[in-house]
């Protein structure tokens, strides 16, 4: 038994982590590349590099997606949920190359662009790693090489007093949190005897169930881990290094920002707390539904009052933790029931709570980057971040201020855009699980989010604008938030089409059968 | 065979619509030309229409396509044209097209020319669709949509503050009508399950199937529709204001085809009048009141589309208590006579004001035959027939109505009231209609004939003028003989086919009730209505005439001999003359009692409601909103270790959670 561990651990199915390599590499060739290559070359091929790099990430992915296997003696898993996951992160850092390349090149003191890319890298590598973590020591390693790259990106723009301070409290913040979160999994491993996600759940059905002696201490790992991942996500009340963090750093790294680390937070929970802690699901879900509530209310009602759209955006991700957590909250161990589709032949069991939360980190990224984008259009041009900085803007670029509109209202939740079907879907499920209270919680902080969302169409249309914009040219950045524009309306549209992909890969996600431990 | 049906309206429509979409940019002063050929299309169907029923004495029918599919509710577009609906046709689109004509010239040089040659082929539509339907909620729609073009073009002149204060008060009052006749169709759906007309499963063919309450219910909501639609009494009062419309539409919708719309609703619907014995009461009561009502402030008007209007009323109200004793052929034979000479009234006033200047005060007129000689020749044929001077259209049509009262089967011994009170509205009728002929075609000029100077009107105006009164003096000899024209035989199937059934359902009525009035009645009806004598027919045409000629020679006497002083008359009668003058006081009433303590209460939930308890619950929440997010974000203190202890009170907060008793595991320690 020994000896087979150790085998498989010393030689591994190399081929299940190809896209997971494919990005380790792409760091080391950018890494390469930027020292080495002419400073003239640097923004035209590295940024190629990126792109291609996660591009191929994502084919290597198909390759994966009928998978369901895990190697390095169970610390990487390569199933379904790897891949959704993954597919959103690589199509964030794609997204975000998109957005951010012109930004870190030209503005801010030109920033050094090489090494942008690969702390992107490697902050995507983590995140990867987290997505597809069989084991606590995988989950905090992928944490802590994803939020390490990402506390560097967030001081990015080093000239600049605030990027700096945004990011020492994040770092410091984000040590204490890692350091409880380490804590929890020290407890739970006390428990439980094991770092395996599948012989933690094994033991904790066995505890659920009565099998196993009581042992009111997991309570305590359970917390420790919630505050932990709570404060990767930024659900209140451990959000409160998000503001400024993200005022801080450079606009499309906030884009990223708040949307890789998100992921990769998410999916430490969904390892952690689905797979792993799942049997206690009873146990952990009405906490998570409260902190969702305060989290939707707290960061709608503050970012009413923000004049800087970059900080009310950061107040709004926070809020749209609330709507995530929310599918969290469904998560019904009892799966099977009340699932949205039933795909043909296909034979895992999907949970609808798990399915909407994926589709909601899916659908973020694409408008959630893309709102960060057009301000960063608009930085781009000489202006601020203020409400002020878009007036008129529907006069003066109404493409522009079109495309701003689309990510407004998809924030919203206004169909058919893609951002209502990602809050539909997370308000079915809620009602799905028994959980009325908590969808009309989301449709409250959803009227309350459309006061700030529609201020800036209501500036960008109805204001005259102030001043004359700087004419500038930035192509890859306008591709990418015509991309984004696009995919919010026509991913909308065909939004079954991406909700069967989340529930197929959601089923297919090696969730330790659980039983209702009602 | 009957594929051509949708032509009648569909013609106008495609008209409205071409204009609608290009008037402004192309058809703009030519926008007639495709109104009146569309118009005047309209008006050849519905003539091989009229053909085809009278050749197979069978309706027409033209299924189009079912527009509300909903469980037991099901609306189906279908055009049906039965011997009603062809005389309907044929008056709409023939006075239609005549106006169409006659608004060439009278709309000729008007700033927005094609609104107006499309409103109108839009009412036409609507009014066509109106007579075609084939069940109650279509009826409704169009009964609607005919209103809306009568609001439009009531406003038409919407820069005019009256215009646009009549055009809202006939749509405004109209609402009253039609809440009625909403109610009405509702309670058809939910008594008989459908809403359809003909068939088995049909309203008509199931009258007899529900209690006489019911029905009785049923025809007193429709008849509320009928009420502000063909301006009867308490809801007249938006007709002679609607007035303000130019004048070729007051021909049209206001005199000739949309306020008779309720007439002919009644008419339709006779099925279920006929099952009710109160409701023709009603609606007999209701009509001669208005005829009596409508003459009389006639009398005193001195606008002379005011007069014009009133006897209009006046004349509705006829139809209606013809309708309501029986007298269907009657009144709808009336109604058609009423549409030819009233719409030529009405032209000839456009022609008048027109010659005139845009002056509409009688008095100010006066010896007008002198400068237009066809307009009055014209006018006093249509006078003539208003007046019911043999052998013109209006004796006939009115006789009738007068004999039906007399003989009517429904109310044996009320029928003789009404006759009389009818006699009376007659001379009224008669002396003002001779009132205004007198005070504006003869005598002296009452006008500045240094600077006004009356002309005749352009050949399109006079043309449908000369057209109109030639069909005002033939269009009576098709009900010739009385009670036994060619028109009695060719609509009269529409009215005796209920008849029968409707008497049966009363005859069980009345055994039920042991009624032995009603079911001698019943039987009176079955055997083919009233017959009537020839000389009783000639003792009746002596006498109305006789009626009329007096109304006639008394506003002789009074304006052309003058030994008589209407001045003096006025004076000595003062408080009836204020009375009548002031149109009963109903405006008045309706103002003090009725628009005045609304306006205060839509003050009311305006300022009070409104703005203070809504607006101040909405404006109190979003301010409650604003400062919790302003009192919320100075959380953010920016201070590190503030962060921190944000963590450590989540986590004691997390506890508490736990410690308030929230786990499945039972733990002993936490209880």
């Amino acid at each position: 038994m020994n000896l087979d561990l150790s085998l498989d651990l010393i030689s591994p199915v190399w081929r299940l982590t190809t896209p997971q390599l494919i990005v380790f590499f792409l760091a080391l060739v950018l890494l390469m590349l930027d020292a080495f290559l002419p400073k003239a070359k640097h923004f035209t091929v590295l940024t190629a590099v990126s792109i291609g790099g996660y591009a191929a990430a994502i084919v290597a992915l198909y390759w994966q997606h009928d998978k369901n296997e895990s190697t390095f003696n169970g610390l990487f898993r390569a199933d379904g949920l790897t891949v959704f996951l993954s597919l959103i992160l690589l199509c964030a850092a794609i997204l975000s190359v998109m957005t951010s390349a012109s930004y870190v090149d030209r503005l801010e003191g030109r920033m050094p662009l090489g090494e942008f890319y690969v702390l992107l890298a490697f902050s995507i590598l983590g995140a990867l790693l987290v997505a597809s973590a069989g084991n606590l020591i995988m989950i905090f390693v992928g944490i802590e090489l994803s939020a390490l790259a990402t506390y560097v990106l967030a001081a990015f723009a080093k000239r600049r007093a605030t990027a700096l301070e945004g990011a020492m409290k994040y770092f410091l913040l984000g040590m204490f949190a890692s350091a409880l979160l380490v804590y929890g999994m020290t407890w739970v491993y006390g428990i439980t005897g094991s770092t395996d996600l599948d012989q933690i759940a094994a033991h904790l059905q066995g505890v659920v169930t009565g099998s196993e002696s009581r042992q009111p201490e997991i309570l305590f790992a359970l917390l420790l881990v919630v505050v932990g991942l709570g404060f990767k996500i930024a659900a209140v009340p451990f959000h409160m290094w998000t503001p400024d963090a993200y005022d801080g750093a450079p606009t499309p790294v906030t884009g990223f920002m708040s949307v890789a680390p998100k992921a990769a937070g998410f999916a430490a929970i969904l390892r952690l707390l689905v797979q792993g802690l799942g049997p206690l699901r009873d146990d952990w879900y009405l906490l998570i539904a409260i902190l969702a509530t305060l989290t939707m209310i707290f960061g709608n009602l503050v970012a009413i009052s923000q004049r800087n759209v970059k900080r009310m955006l950061a107040y709004s991700s926070i809020a749209h933790t609330g709507y995530m957590m929310v599918g969290l909250a469904a998560y019904n161990s009892a799966s099977g029931e009340g699932r949205f589709v039933s795909l043909a032949g296909d034979t895992a069991q999907s949970d609808p709570g798990i399915t909407s939360l994926l589709y909601y980190l899916f659908a973020y990224a694409f408008v959630n980057i893309g709102a960060f984008a057009v301000i960063t259009w608009v930085q781009h041009r000489g202006r601020g971040m203020l409400l002020e900085d878009f007036a008129g803007l529907g006069q003066t670029n109404p493409l522009a201020a079109f495309a701003m509109t689309i990510f407004m209202v998809s924030l919203m939740g206004v169909p058919p855009l893609l951002g209502f079907y990602a809050k539909y879907y997370v308000i079915v499920a809620a009602i799905n699980a028994d959980l009325l209270w908590l969808a009309v919680a989301v449709v409250l902080a959803s009227a309350l989010s459309a006061y700030f969302y529609l201020r800036v169409v209501a500036v960008m249309y109805f204001s005259a604008p102030s001043r004359e914009l700087r004419a500038t040219s930035t192509p890859l950045l306008n591709a990418g938030i015509a991309l984004m524009a696009v995919a919010n309306v026509a991913l909308g549209l065909f939004s079954n089409q991406v909700l069967d992909l989340a529930d197929f890969w959601s089923g297919a996600m090696t969730v330790a059968q659980a039983v209702a431990s009602r | 065979m009957a594929d051509y049906l949708i032509l009648i309206p569909l013609l106008p429509l495609v008209a409205a619509i071409i204009n609608l979409l290009l008037g402004r940019t192309v058809t703009r002063g030519k926008a007639h030309l495709v109104s009146v050929p569309a118009v005047a299309g309209s008006w050849f169907v519905s003539l091989l229409v009229l053909r085809d029923i009278w050749n197979t004495e069978h309706a027409i029918e033209q299924k189009l396509f079912t527009w509300i599919p909903s469980g037991s509710f099901n609306v189906p577009v279908n055009l049906y044209a039965d011997q009603l609906t062809a005389v309907m046709l044929m008056v709409v689109t023939s006075v239609g097209l005549l106006v169409h004509i006659y608004s060439i010239g009278y709309m000729h040089g008007d700033g927005a020319y094609y609104r107006f040659f499309a409103y109108l082929p839009l009412f036409v539509f609507s009014m066509l669709m109106l007579v075609l339907a084939d069940n109650y909620m279509i009826v409704f729609f169009f009964w609607e949509a005919v209103g809306l073009c009568s609001f439009l073009l009531i406003g038409y002149y919407y820069k005019r503050r009256s215009a646009g204060n009549a055009a809202k008060k006939a749509f405004i009052v109209n609402r009253v009508g039609d809440l009625g006749f909403g109610l009405g169709v509702i309670m058809i759906f939910w008594t008989f399950g459908t809403v359809n007309f003909w068939g088995p499963e049909g309203v008509f063919a199931r009258v007899g199937d529900f209690g006489q309450t019911t029905i009785t219910v049923i025809a007193l909501l429709l008849f509320t529709g009928a009420i502000g639609k063909s301006a009867q009494f308490p809801l007249h009062v938006w007709l002679p204001d609607a007035m303000e419309g130019p004048t070729p539409v007051s021909a049209l919708i206001h005199a000739a085809t949309m306020v008779t719309a309720g007439i002919y609703l009644v008419a339709r619907s006779n099925a279920l009048f006929q099952a009710s014995t109160t409701a023709m009461l009603v609606v007999t009561c209701i009509g001669l009141f208005t005829a009596v009502m409508g003459a009389s402030i006639a009398i005193t008007q001195n606008d002379i589309k005011r007069i014009v209007a009133y006897s209009t009323v006046s004349q509705l109200g006829f139809m209606a208590f013809a309708l309501g004793t029986g007298a269907w052929m009657a009144a709808i034979f009336h109604l058609m006579t009423h549409a030819f000479f009233k719409g030529l009234l009405f032209l000839g006033c456009g022609s008048v004001i027109h010659g005139m200047h845009e002056e509409q005060d009688i008095q100010k007129m006066g010896n007008l035959r002198k400068y237009m000689p066809v307009t009055f020749l014209t006018f006093l044929i249509g006078s003539l027939a208003n007046a019911g001077i043999f052998p013109l259209a209006g004796f006939w049509s009115k006789d009738e109505i007068i004999v039906g009262a007399w003989i009517s089967t429904v109310f044996p011994n009320f029928g003789k009231v009404v006759t009389v009170l009818a006699f009376a509205a007659a001379f009224m009728t008669a002396f003002y209609m001779f009132r205004l002929v007198f005070k504006v075609f003869f005598g002296k000029e009452n006008f500045d004939t240094e600077h006004v100077h009356p002309h005749e009107s352009p050949k399109t105006m006079t043309g449908p003028l000369v057209i109109l009164a030639v069909a005002t003096i033939l269009i009576g000899f098709v009900g010739f003989p009385p009670e036994d024209g060619k028109f009695h035989h060719f609509i009269g199937t529409v009215f005796e086919s209920h008849a029968g059934e409707a008497t049966h359902a009363m005859a069980s009525v009345a055994v039920h009730n042991d009624g032995g009035a009603l079911a001698v009645m019943a039987e009176e009806g079955e055997h083919g209505g009233h017959h009537v004598s020839l000389a009783m027919t000639i003792t009746f045409g002596v006498i109305s005439s006789v009626v009329a000629i007096g109304g006639i020679f008394l506003a002789y006497l009074y304006y052309i001999r003058r030994s008589l002083s209407a001045e003096a008359t006025a004076a000595r009668f003062n408080g009836l003359y204020n009375f009548l003058y002031n149109r009963w006081g109903f405006d008045t009433l309706y103002q003090e009692r009725i628009v005045a303590p609304l306006m205060r209460l839509a003050y009311f939930l305006w300022q009070v409601i409104d703005v203070k308890v809504i607006d101040g619950t909405v404006n109190g929440i979003a301010k409650g909103t604003l400062s919790a997010s302003q009192t919320l974000r100075k959380v953010q203190t920016g201070v590190v270790s503030n962060y921190a202890l944000a963590i450590a009170l989540g986590m004691v907060v997390i506890i508490g959670i736990y410690l308030v008793g929230f786990s499945s595991l039972d733990v002993p320690f936490l209880r």
